[in-house]
């Protein structure tokens, strides 16, 4: 039963959106007998190269700073509000706080009289790469610390630090010669798809990234609604490919090369001073991460609140209820829309990681797959374009749902996997001994010691579902607007004040639904059910 | 976990009664494909949607980012629009590809178009009744009333404002439409034979657009950034023309320097003036795609969307502010920029073109 459901579920949301993808492929073959411009993407692939590597190593080196003094710590309640806030939102609100005319900028005025017009040459342009290195940094990084600190519940890491404390070592020497090593080979599949995410994502470079050419995943977006004889798209669907591929071994060397560079250090590194700046560093990041994300939510409140606002005003001119009293009526639907979506759609992809990982519990099979993560590995562009061709567009209710499950599912399976798949299984064989059926004991047992990692999954999931916008405009054809939607495209106008409101609606689902789930204690296991 | 078991089960029924309550939908909706970008658009939409309904018809505005995207479906066969909002190339585009009805002869207010407005021709290409004029756009230059001065500014009279006030001036980065059509402008300006662009693109384009390459040559070292960048958007520029960034956006809406001061977007004693002794003049247009389900109540829309009613509304300064189509007998919407006409559509990637290869 658990077997032909966890194949069921790998068929329906890893095999068919596959086979489905493939005319997107052939679609890019053709591009192979199209002369390509070289002038088109040349600047685009190595801005996107820079992008990726950069990110993905900052991601990667903050995570692991901050990991070793979050591992279980009440941070989880900071990380859950970083998570939970769409990129969009999230990108429209940075963008408030420190573009160049932003309240960064006006707060220095008003206090130092400095800056009488938007400064020339400021470090965050409204639009650059940069800008959107720092919201993807700030969004992948609570990513990867929600992914390193269930895996490190399997590692025995605690003892590590302490035997290695006993002999002498600093506590940094130890996490990053003992700990990291262990734990580099655990995180590569999150690794890979925060590569693939910052390779394709298409919402956040449009609003805050360089457009002059832009990122690799824009240019293809636009390119594909160019018409005319030589689709350049084709070509752009066959960078994304290579580049994710390239990526790919760039990052297993990274991952590969790192453990034997640990050893070699462990023999001739030798004693280092303790060292209080790591500490500092993963607290600090804490706090400006939460600072960070009240201030975002903060600027939209105002924001949606402010009548005229010109530099360098530090408040608006006027206050305005009205525009959410005349928004209101019109945005409820879309709360409703996204609302149901996601939350069928976080209960069918949480479902369905249970399924695969109880399989891979029962057969003892403790690491992580790549298969049911899949979908992460191939840019969601590239998916959705074939999958577009295959089903039309108007395509709502049914369609529309399956394709949010199968990007919601790989996150609940990488939030859940630690969890579950050590679960030991002396507490079924106890509850047996007292009288319960097996069905019994997995149900009333089983499942309410993992309460907390399936709502952290199912949380996660429901946001990644509120946050879909290209499965969601290109499979539904605008039949079915969501909050996610309709934001992106009010955001193409560049009114602030009506984009921040829908901004701050669409931030508010998730938030609420986090809140619930997982606002009431801090993210711990009530009792230590592994090994 | 009970409840949790409960929620996966209500989530089920959910599915069901959503999936199962869509073919009861009383009317079949017109799905109305338009950029989704202008919350003025957007309300005027909406209270459209609003008193048609009254008619029994479901106006449905599925807001796009571009309506390109659109118009790529269609080619491809693969749309659920009934009804779409487009002129140019777009309209050239679906033209050629033979995607659209031919409406003229269904619409009764075509009767009442103001015959003063040359809506005949789409950016050179002939609408033979494939779309019907909607409302009309100019294009002009906003500016703050101590910067640009005047009703018009010339090429050579910009160019000296960018070399007293260095880094103030700049334009949306072509082939963004804003861009290309203000490089039109700078043309007109600069050329002494108008009605040469109204022809498709010959063998003389180079020697005519001469003067204009030169001319940026010159301009582009006084620009915002030293022309290294360019806003990105008409509406990007808006943004920091309203911050004090630049001294002047660029607008195709004759009234939008009085809407977006009344919206708060700009500040108060913002001006409008043309670029040269005219505005370039074009308009934009509503179309029923030859796949539209709902084909019927799609021309009920056109019609409605002609009527004076509707036309007035559209005009008001405190809404959309877009110039009505019909005449109408005492329209007291603030009069139009000097029309210069829309070039021929061929000059629109010849332009985009060659700035390129210059400038990018």
């Amino acid at each position: 039963m658990v077997r032909a459901l966890s194949v069921a579920v790998l068929l329906i949301l890893v095999v068919i959106p596959l086979l489905a993808a493939l005319p997107a492929l052939f679609f890019a073959g053709q591009g192979a007998g199209i002369r390509a411009n070289w002038s088109l993407w040349l600047v685009p692939v190595s801005q996107t190269v820079l992008l990726t590597i950069s990110v993905t190593l900052l991601v990667l080196l903050s995570g692991l700073v901050i990991a070793r003094h979050i591992g279980n710590s009440r941070g989880f309640a900071v990380i859950s509000v970083l998570l939970s806030t769409p990129h969009v939102a999230f990108a429209v609100g940075i963008m408030l706080l420190l573009s160049p005319s932003g309240y960064l900028t006006r707060l220095v005025h008003t206090l130092l009289h400095a800056l009488p017009t938007p400064p020339v040459g400021w470090p965050l342009p409204e639009k650059s790469v940069l800008t959107l290195a720092i919201v993807l940094l700030l969004k992948e990084i609570p990513f990867l610390l929600l992914i390193a600190s269930t895996q490190l519940r399997q590692l025995p890491y605690q003892q590590w630090l302490l035997q290695a404390q006993s002999l002498g070592w600093s506590g940094r020497r130890a996490w990053w010669l003992l700990v990291v090593p262990a734990l580099l080979p655990r995180l590569k599949l999150a690794l890979a798809a925060i590569v693939i995410y910052t390779l394709s994502v298409v919402d956040i470079p449009l609003l805050l990234g360089p457009n002059m050419p832009g990122v690799l995943a824009t240019v293809v977006y636009q390119q594909h609604y160019q018409w005319g004889a030589d689709n350049q798209a084709a070509i752009g669907v066959w960078w994304l490919l290579l580049l994710s591929a390239v990526m790919f071994l760039l990052l297993q060397g990274l991952l590969s090369g790192y453990p034997p560079l640990a050893r070699l250090a462990r023999s001739h590194w030798q004693k280092t001073s303790r060292r209080r700046w790591h500490l500092s560093a993963g607290k600090g990041f804490l706090q400006v991460g939460a600072g960070l994300s009240l201030l975002v939510l903060a600027a939209l409140l105002m924001e949606s609140f402010a009548g005229a606002r010109f530099y360098p005003a530090l408040w608006p001119q006027q206050w305005q209820a009205s525009r959410w009293l005349t928004e209101w009526p019109y945005i409820w639907p879309l709360l409703l829309t996204s609302g149901w979506l996601a939350l069928i759609s976080a209960a069918l992809a949480t479902a369905a990681a249970i399924a695969v990982l109880e399989r891979q519990r029962r057969t003892k099979s403790r690491s992580m797959h790549w298969l049911p993560l899949l979908m992460l590995f191939i840019p969601q562009l590239v998916l959705v374009l074939g999958w577009q061709k295959v089903t039309g567009a108007g395509s709502s209710g049914p369609v529309l749902i399956w394709s949010h499950v199968v990007f919601c599912f790989p996150y609940a399976y990488l939030v859940l996997h630690g969890a579950w798949v050590n679960v030991s299984d002396r507490w079924l064989y106890q509850a047996q001994s007292l009288g319960y059926s097996y069905r019994q004991a997995w149900w009333q047992v089983l499942l309410p010691m993992l309460k907390h990692a399936v709502f952290s999954a199912f949380a996660v999931a429901f946001s990644v579902s509120i946050a879909q916008y290209l499965p969601t405009l290109w499979l539904a054809g605008g039949t079915l607007p969501t909050i996610t939607t309709e934001a992106v495209s009010i955001a193409s106008g560049g009114d602030w004040r009506l984009a921040s409101l829908y901004a701050l609606m669409q931030a508010l689902l998730p938030l609420v639904m986090f809140t619930l789930l997982l606002g009431r204690k801090p993210r711990q296991q009530a009792i230590d059910v592994t090994h | 976990m009970r409840a949790f078991r409960a929620s996966v089960l209500l989530a089920f029924i959910l599915l069901f009664v959503v999936t199962a309550c869509q073919p009861l939908s009383p009317r079949q909706p017109v799905l109305f494909y338009a950029w989704g970008g202008n919350p003025a658009v957007n309300d005027y939409l909406r209270w459209a949607a609003d008193e048609l309904h009254q008619q029994d018809i479901e106006l449905r505005h599925v807001k796009v980012a571009d309506i390109a995207d659109v118009v790529k479906q269609l080619t491809e066969g693969q749309s659920n629009a009934d009804l779409i909002w487009i002129n140019g190339e777009n309209f050239q585009a679906l033209k050629a590809a033979g995607k659209l009805h031919k409406i003229s002869g269904d619409i009764s207010q075509l009767a009442n178009i103001n015959d003063k407005l040359n809506w005949q021709t789409d950016f050179g290409e002939a609408v033979e009744g494939l779309e019907v004029p909607w409302g009309l756009a100019q294009f002009h230059l906003l500016s703050c009333s101590q910067c640009l001065q005047g009703n018009s500014v010339s090429a050579a009279q910009l160019l000296a404002y960018a070399a007293e006030h260095p880094g103030t001036i700049s334009y949306p980065k072509p082939p963004e439409f804003h861009g290309t059509t203000f490089l039109k402008a700078l043309l007109l300006s600069l050329s002494g034979t108008p009605e040469l662009f109204q022809q498709p693109v010959a063998t003389s384009a180079d020697q005519l657009t001469a003067p204009l390459w030169q001319y940026l040559e010159q301009l582009h070292t006084h620009l915002w950034q030293q022309g290294a960048k360019f806003p990105g958007s008409a509406a990007e520029q808006l943004n920091w023309f309203a911050n004090g960034v630049l001294d002047m956006a660029v607008s195709f809406n004759p009234n939008e320097a009085a809407t977006l001061v009344k919206q708060g977007r700009i500040p108060a004693g913002t001006v409008r003036l043309t670029l040269g002794t005219a505005a370039i003049t074009n308009h934009h247009y509503l179309a029923i795609p030859t796949s539209a389900a709902n084909k019927q109540a799609a021309l009920r829309v056109i019609e409605f969307m002609l009527s004076e009613k509707a036309q007035r509304r559209k005009a008001q300064l405190d809404g959309w502010g877009d110039p009505p189509v019909i005449t109408m007998p005492d329209a007291n919407a603030p009069s139009l920029l000097p029309v210069a006409d829309e070039f021929d559509a061929s000059w629109q990637p010849y332009l985009e073109r060659e700035w390129s290869e210059r400038f990018q």
